[in-house]
């Protein structure tokens, strides 16, 4: 592989991210994304003296490679695991006929993370929302931590709203009991196949997404896409290792150092002994940050299947032990943040805004997008860049990342819904909401009426301010069309973000379990996590040795692990393999 | 208090021959036949109590002070870390964030409507039931009085509650959220034993005169129940301003959240804790911790407010349904 062009070593200014180490990252991973199918992108090489080059089929990766547009703005990414970029709208489409609904009323069910809205007599964009729908829009919403006892509720009760979120992982397992006494309907018939085609912004939900949300093999919902299917990324202080003279980190040693140089070596030259190397990421049997570590030594998602059908839990394979004596030899050589066992996320990424680490995990949009925490970062920091590190195994081979399902809960219909019309009523409505971006319906979906809720920029983008935000709130959580790179107020950074999402899909892996139910694992999992989180720590920091490692496992595996490897392999079979 | 002085003096001999005469510090001796804690404590006490007494309060205050600190504070002072305890740049930006929209100021409208009928509708049934129950002889009173203490005891469960407020057909509704608590078996227990301390002769002689029960209870009792009467409602109150789970688990339309429920909103927003790795859709950045801060301010300066009118009935009438005779 050609080595990177020196020439595009300039940090982008404006957003700090070290162009450089993306370049490097992207040579590291050359070497399977070369092997990944990326079909339909187009990049050209970055010629050092013409300005307009040819434009040839190279692949993802090569370095000095800058994508170029499809069309004006937007630039396809060539994967479905990975967001469309744009750097400017295009013009408005249309992508719904007519009306969905038919008068009457309907009751939405979902997780609201604001504020609630302004009441319907108040809100223009609540009497627009429902004008467009063509039903009364009654949203129900729930704060995050509340979601499963209101939850419970519903199904104690029996009466169920019409449209239903569904996100087991937010602390509702008693949804899942719900699904397999069906309380939901089956809508396996309405999506699927040909019929599938009649919601026309449903049937570009991509394929992973279908599949995975399929529970006991049957469809409950619909996927709310993620358009994504990696999970949280490693970012480091590039402007750290530069003040320290390191090289940037391509292995796990060079981590483990570059980590242990944070901790003693001032990166940030104040004087004092003021920073670490990173703090916690993740809880159960991957504690403090390991999340990195997993994927440098390639651990499983949660579960692997062998070829004879056979199921091996992370925690069984002979990466996770390398993971774990990785990460003692980090502790015991002062890389973590004294405090990182019992930090929270929230926490561990304040203290990486504030500067006192050096390296974290978090979404990539949670990392770059504009005012987040790179930004919050260079408030105070104006000259902390980061890079984000595509990990590296031991052998010099890349590592592997984590995929996620492609999707963040789904929405379902309940059982007691039995008029045909009804049905067909409701996911209408869900597929008008699922509206693609750049179409009329999604861009009043997102940014609401122009005057009121959005303002239109010299460059021709909507900005939402707000008064929007604040009248939008939750009214349309139950469902969103697939989500694309695109920053109005920063339109690069979605490029960057969409070059580091590429990467890191390259070397992607999926959970194997996805699809397949244990109701042990429902019962016992958050004991079984709190044994991983109490052990693996202890390992870790060095109040136990190695040498506990095996009786933890082995405790795993008799307090409920076996038994979960039995149902998930008996469902595997139900599946059919 | 007696005290006994004692003028000694005592003489030791000194190291260069001849002796010295040490008169002995006047002091009060402790009187054996009281106990010490009724005595005046030595300089030396004195101030150990007031170092000790100091760093509680300091432990106290610190919080809020910190809390009431960032919620003044910019959003870039926050980010940049370490302690604050008085804002380097102090701004209102939070608090205006906050109350631009519309949303918390029809919130707590909603809260403090609630809290005053609620309030009101609870000491009137509370009182009156307490009054019945202390009066010796009344039919039934006793068979009502193990149903409220058994109320006390047996809790359900949140699943029977729900059932039971949709059954009535109050759910989305905001008696939902007085009438479960329309009577607290503690206070009532509270309040009836105090009306059964006040003296059965005042209540004879008004009978007497010819007063009927509602007369008796309005114009004898109630003047001299002010203390309880004010700890009561205090701690009614209270609770109502407090209340949230009820909310999240009666009402569906987010348009009637109190304000603990909105507010709680601002401080979860964009924070999607339990796994912040997946790209959930649409989210907006979390706030600055200033807006949470200024948050927990407006949800408890309220009740602050109100707690000093209160405080002086507070000591004296929450002992008041304990002590008999």
């Amino acid at each position: 592989m050609t080595p990177s062009n020196e020439r595009s070593r300039a940090t982008d200014a404006r957003t700090g991210l070290d162009r450089r180490s993306i370049l490097k990252g992207i040579a590291g991973g050359a070497a399977v994304a070369g092997a990944a199918s990326f079909p339909r992108t187009t990049f050209a090489q970055d010629a050092p003296a013409t300005p307009g080059a040819t434009p040839g089929a190279t692949p993802v990766g090569t370095p000095g490679a800058t994508p170029i547009a499809a069309a004006s703005g937007y630039y396809p990414s060539g994967s479905d695991a990975v967001p469309d970029a744009y750097t400017q709208a295009p013009e408005p489409f249309v992508s719904y006929d007519g009306v969905p609904g038919r008068g009457g009323t309907v009751r939405a069910f979902a997780i609201g993370y604001n504020p609630p809205p302004p009441s319907r007599d108040q809100n223009p964009y609540w009497q627009e929302l429902e004008r467009r729908l063509g039903v009364t829009w009654e949203p129900e919403m729930v704060p995050q931590p509340n979601f499963g006892e209101r939850s419970a509720a519903y199904f104690a009760s029996g009466d169920l709203p019409d449209i239903f979120y569904m996100n087991p992982q937010q602390g509702a397992p008693q949804q899942w009991q719900a699904l397999a006494q069906g309380a939901f309907l089956d809508l396996t018939d309405y999506l699927t196949g040909d019929a599938l085609a009649q919601f026309r912004n449903l049937a570009t939900f991509p394929q992973y997404a279908w599949d995975n949300v399929r529970f006991q093999g049957r469809i409950y919902g619909i996927p709310r896409v993620s358009g994504a299917r990696f999970s949280s990324l490693p970012f480091y202080r590039a402007d750290w290792v530069d003040n320290l003279g390191l090289a940037h980190p391509t292995s796990p040693d060079s981590v483990r150092e570059m980590l242990v140089a944070f901790s003693k070596g001032d990166p940030d030259g104040n004087g004092n002994a003021d920073t670490y190397g990173m703090g916690r990421h993740w809880f159960g049997w991957h504690v403090m940050d390991n999340k990195l570590a997993a994927y440098m030594h390639r651990v499983p998602r949660d579960w692997h299947i062998n070829a004879d059908g056979s199921m091996v839990f992370a925690n069984e394979t002979p990466e996770y032990r390398q993971e774990v004596e990785w990460q003692a030899r980090v502790w015991a050589e002062g890389g973590f943040h004294p405090d990182a066992p019992s930090m929270t996320h929230p926490q561990a990424q304040a203290a990486f805004i504030a500067g006192q680490t050096g390296l974290h995990l978090d979404a990539l949009a949670t990392i770059l997008s504009p005012a987040n925490v790179l930004s919050k970062m260079q408030l105070n920091n104006p000259n902390a860049r980061l890079a984000p590190y595509m990990p590296v195994g031991p052998d010099g081979l890349p590592g592997a990342t984590w995929n996620d399902p492609g999707f963040f809960g789904f929405t379902g219909i309940p059982a007691s819904t039995t008029d045909e019309e009804r049905i067909l009523e409701l996911l209408r409505i869900l597929d008008y909401l699922a509206a693609p971006f750049g179409s009329e319906e999604s861009n009043f979906l997102g940014v609401g009426i122009e005057g009121i809720h959005h303002s239109v920029n010299e460059a021709g983008a909507r900005i939402f301010n707000d008064q929007g935000r604040l009248e939008k709130s939750d009214l349309v959580a139950p469902m969103n069309g697939i989500p694309v790179y695109y920053y109005p107020e920063q339109p690069e950074i979605a490029l960057q973000m969409q070059q580091i999402a590429l990467q890191s899909a390259a070397i992607g892996r999926d959970n194997p379990s996805q699809t397949l139910f244990s109701p042990t694992n429902v019962e016992m999992g958050p004991q079984l996590e709190q044994l991983g989180v109490d052990r693996i720590a202890a390992i870790v920091s060095g109040r136990e040795s190695m040498d506990s490692f095996d009786s933890a496992v082995a405790e795993w595996r008799d307090r409920g692990g076996d038994q979960i490897r039995g149902e998930l392999q008996e469902a595997l079979q139900q599946q059919g393999g | 208090m007696a005290t006994i002085r004692e003028e000694r003096s005592s003489t030791i001999p000194s190291l260069g021959g001849g002796s010295l005469v040490i008169p002995e510090v006047k002091r009060k001796r402790r009187d054996s036949n009281r106990p010490i804690w009724m005595e005046e404590p030595g300089p030396l006490m004195k101030i150990a109590k007031a170092i000790a007494l100091t760093f509680v309060t300091l432990i106290m205050v610190f919080p809020m002070v910190y809390v009431v600190a960032v919620s003044f504070s910019s959003a870039k002072d926050v980010l940049a870390g370490g302690l604050i305890l008085f804002p380097r740049n102090p701004t209102l930006e939070s608090y205006s964030a906050i109350l631009q929209g519309g949303v918390v100021t029809r919130a707590l409208q909603i809260s403090i409507l609630l809290t005053l009928f609620g309030t009101f509708a609870q000491m009137v049934f509370t009182v009156t039931l307490a009054y019945g129950l202390s009066r010796p002889g009344v039919w039934g009173s006793k068979f009502v009085l193990y149903l409220v203490l058994g109320a006390m005891i047996f809790y359900p469960g949140m699943i029977p509650s729900f059932l039971l407020i949709k059954e009535l057909g109050l759910l989305n509704t905001y008696p939902a959220l007085i009438v479960p608590g329309l009577i607290s078996a503690w206070n009532l227990i509270i309040v009836r034993n105090f009306f059964m301390n006040i003296p059965a002769d005042l209540t004879d002689a008004a009978k007497i005169d010819g007063a009927s029960d509602a007369q008796i209870l309005w114009r004898i009792i109630l003047p001299l129940s002010k203390a309880v009467l004010a700890v009561i409602a205090l701690f009614y109150g209270v609770g109502i301003w407090n209340q949230f789970f009820n909310v999240i688990l009666y009402i569906n339309d987010s348009t009637m959240w109190p304000v603990q429920n909105v507010l709680r909103q601002y401080v979860l927003m964009g924070s999607n804790l339990a796994s912040a790795d997946q790209f959930a859709p649409n989210q907006a950045p979390p706030p600055a911790q200033s807006i949470q801060m200024a948050v927990v301010v407006l949800a408890t300066v309220p009740i602050l407010i109100v707690y000093p009118f209160l405080q002086r009935y507070f000591t004296k009438g929450v002992l008041t349904g304990s002590i008999k005779g």
